[in-house]
């Protein structure tokens, strides 16, 4: 695994179906990501994330195993376009069932191939251990 | 000022995806190095190690130094803060969305 990728991990106390269902299901997606959601759960399935305030982010499904993986890719550097290599990051979401419940493992990966100047400016300079300590830190947190 | 100067935070990314990099910078954080020295101490030949130095600098993650007549690297810090502070936003954002997803699923599951 590539150490830049974000993954979590959650348990949720709720059958693999009802989760599945609401990683999958536009009206349930939208109350818990975005405001609104166009979404098809199939191989090649196109739709979007939208929120009021940024505008639409365009979505094509990649892999579905219901109900245990799904894995997408979305433009989220650039509102209305076809996702890119550069302009967007894949979103896997992987189900199982535990005791008692499902638990819940995303990885978003991409983040080296995305062309996005937005980030400029940074202080060259000084307390490279400590923030590198930081960096470790978090990327063992997210582990 | 430095060639780094307006590179996207993503660079840095690009730079980092690679695990001899990755061990370049960590051997620098230790303190500065010349070139030969960590190809001394890296399984990597002088050649690669020449290569991934320029990847990392125009990153702006390393500078190089003279000293005396040596070229010594030197790992930068504010990249990396650039970096912490994107993967804490984008860690943080799935936080908050994965909370979300656990109290839909359990509250559809006690409503029924």
């Amino acid at each position: 695994m590539d150490p830049l990728d974000i993954t979590r991990t959650i348990d949720i106390n709720a059958p693999i179906e009802t989760v599945w269902a609401t990683i999958t299901e536009p009206d349930l997606i939208s109350q818990w990501f975005g405001n609104t959601t166009e979404f098809d759960a199939v191989s090649g399935g196109r739709g979007y994330f939208g929120w009021n305030a940024h505008g639409t982010f365009r979505v094509v499904v990649e892999r579905v195993e219901p109900p245990h993986t799904l894995v997408y890719r979305w433009a989220h550097r650039e509102a209305d376009a076809e996702p890119t290599p550069h302009n967007s990051t894949v979103v896997c979401f992987d189900l199982t069932e535990i005791d008692g419940g499902t638990r819940l493992t995303l990885v978003e990966t991409g983040f080296e191939n995305l062309s996005d100047p937005q980030t400029a400016h940074g202080e060259n300079s000084g307390g490279w251990t400590a923030e590198l300590g930081d960096l470790v830190n978090y990327l063992k947190a997210s582990a | 000022m430095t060639a780094a100067d307006g590179v996207g935070v993503h660079a840095v990314f690009a730079a980092l995806a690679d695990e001899t990099r990755w061990n370049i910078l960590t051997t620098l954080g230790a303190g500065d190095l010349s070139a030969s020295a960590l190809a001394g101490m890296l399984p990597v030949s002088r050649q690669a190690i020449a290569k991934h130095l320029n990847v990392l600098t125009e990153a702006g993650l390393v500078e190089s130094v003279k000293v005396g007549r040596e070229i010594r690297y030197r790992a930068l810090g504010g990249r990396l803060s650039a970096l912490g502070h994107e993967l804490e936003r984008i860690g943080a954002r799935w936080d908050r969305s994965l909370a979300a997803i656990k109290r839909l699923a359990e509250g559809r599951e006690s409503g029924r």
